[in-house]
């Protein structure tokens, strides 16, 4: 009977101990806020930007099952793929300084001439117009993450004869891995210990971002093929992994991207 | 000499069945294999044997009062084209090599300049963007989008220059 007691005692002693070193590692990881913005229903490209989803729905569990880092997920695709109601969420999330915010966007991509960054704007439609990359980077950089990821994979041409288009309304199948990758120390490293901002976007100013109706966007697809490379690596880096990306489909289109360290 | 009759009537044969598949232009033949395979058989026969080409400057989408073709506002209603004129576009159209067919650009799809080809019964709109290096082709409501980086340029000045052309008055037929 005592015995027991003290079985008790120790189960419950041992129990808070695992509870209080799991606590403090999700403490110290923080949590993943992932935000996939893409455009699946539109007709010319629809059936690559919903590769696209999968694949990126897909990475981010991953990356948050081998970062350590409880995933948050919001969608914004079929018709939820609003631009107001991404602003709405963008504006009204919170987040803590030990987060990471992934955001995401597949479609189409333009620029206007008066938009002075080198990052793309969103097209959502005609009526309701765009949403400039870089208002998404300001808007999450306010928030004091300890890191945000901001991916597009999407054109970043000019439209000519457009003066304006509502910015400020308020105002390669490698890559299609179904296996986890073996080791997940490169994950933690890379989402779980860097702290800043990284953008990147598939085609510089002035330039073409290019999908395959059965693979998605080759951005896309050379980004998880480099993520996947880098996170088997002892070291991994975002400067080599980026670098990578932006070789791998450098004879298609001129991706590029920013590291902004804290 | 029998042999060559022979041999001569199924060259014949070949060139006729093979009518649906290929343009002859000059001592070129190009083949459509894969535009058919993308747009269909019955687009393609549209736009080689249409009675009549219109073209027609186009404009992006936002503006609602105006005359539209398809989605988009005419900008300027151009002629209807002369016989050479619609070899040289269907030369430029049908050819399966100035067709990009396996990527394709997210770009906003504005278009410059549309042509709308036109049988006794169909009408096939041929929508060209200029900043997105595509065109895209509408048939019966329904529309399809191809790059077109390696005929733009000839494109483009194709359809400057008839759209400038004097060789017909506005609006006439054929």
């Amino acid at each position: 009977m005592g015995g027991s007691i003290w079985m008790k005692k120790s189960s419950v002693f041992l129990l808070g101990l695992l509870m209080a070193i799991c606590a403090a590692t999700q403490v110290n990881a923080g949590d993943m806020y992932a935000i996939l913005v893409v455009d699946t229903e539109v007709a010319d490209i629809g059936a690559s930007t919903r590769v696209d989803l999968a694949n990126m729905e897909r990475e981010v569990r991953v990356i948050s099952s081998h970062a350590k880092l409880p995933l948050h997920l919001r969608i914004f695709a079929g018709d939820r793929f609003n631009r107001d109601q991404l602003l709405d969420y963008l504006k009204g999330l919170e987040v803590g300084d030990d987060d990471v915010i992934f955001f995401y966007y597949a479609g189409h991509g333009f620029r206007i001439e008066n938009m002075n960054t080198r990052w793309p704007a969103i097209f959502f439609d005609w009526s309701t117009g765009g949403l400039d990359l870089a208002e998404v980077a300001d808007i999450l950089e306010q928030k004091s993450p300890r890191m945000s990821f901001i991916m597009a994979d999407c054109c970043n041409n000019l439209i000519p004869g457009i003066p304006d288009l509502d910015f400020t309304k308020q105002g390669m199948a490698a890559a299609r891995s179904f296996f986890f990758p073996t080791t997940e120390d490169g994950y933690t490293k890379l989402f779980g210990e860097f702290s800043g901002m990284i953008i990147t976007v598939a085609a510089d100013v002035g330039d073409y971002s290019l999908g395959i109706d059965s693979t998605g966007g080759l951005y896309t697809q050379a980004f998880l093929k480099s993520l996947h490379r880098e996170v088997k690596l002892p070291y991994p880096s975002w400067e080599y992994l980026l670098q990578e990306a932006v070789e791998e489909v450098v004879y298609y289109e001129s991706a590029i991207f920013e590291i902004y360290p804290k | 000499m029998k042999k060559w009759i022979l041999l001569s009537l199924l060259g014949v044969f070949c060139v006729a069945c093979g009518g649906g598949e290929k343009i002859k232009r000059g001592n070129d033949v190009f083949s459509t294999v894969r535009l058919e395979e993308k747009v269909g058989e019955q687009v393609v026969s549209v736009l080689r044997s249409s009675e009549a080409v219109q073209v027609f400057r186009l404009g992006p989408p936002p503006v609602p009062t105006i005359e539209r073709l398809g989605d988009y506002p005419i900008l300027e209603t151009g002629p209807y084209l002369t016989l050479d004129q619609v070899g040289e576009l269907r030369g430029l159209l049908l050819n399966d090599e100035h067709y990009q067919f396996d990527l394709l650009k997210r770009c906003v799809f504005v278009p410059d300049v549309g042509y709308v080809f036109q049988t006794e019964n169909d009408e096939v709109g041929v929508f060209i963007s200029f900043s997105c290096k595509q065109v895209q082709i509408c048939f019966e409501g329904n529309c399809l989008r191809i790059d077109i980086d390696s005929m733009l340029e000839m494109l483009e000045g194709f359809s400057w220059k008839v759209l400038n052309s004097n060789d017909v008055e506005k609006g006439r037929t054929l």
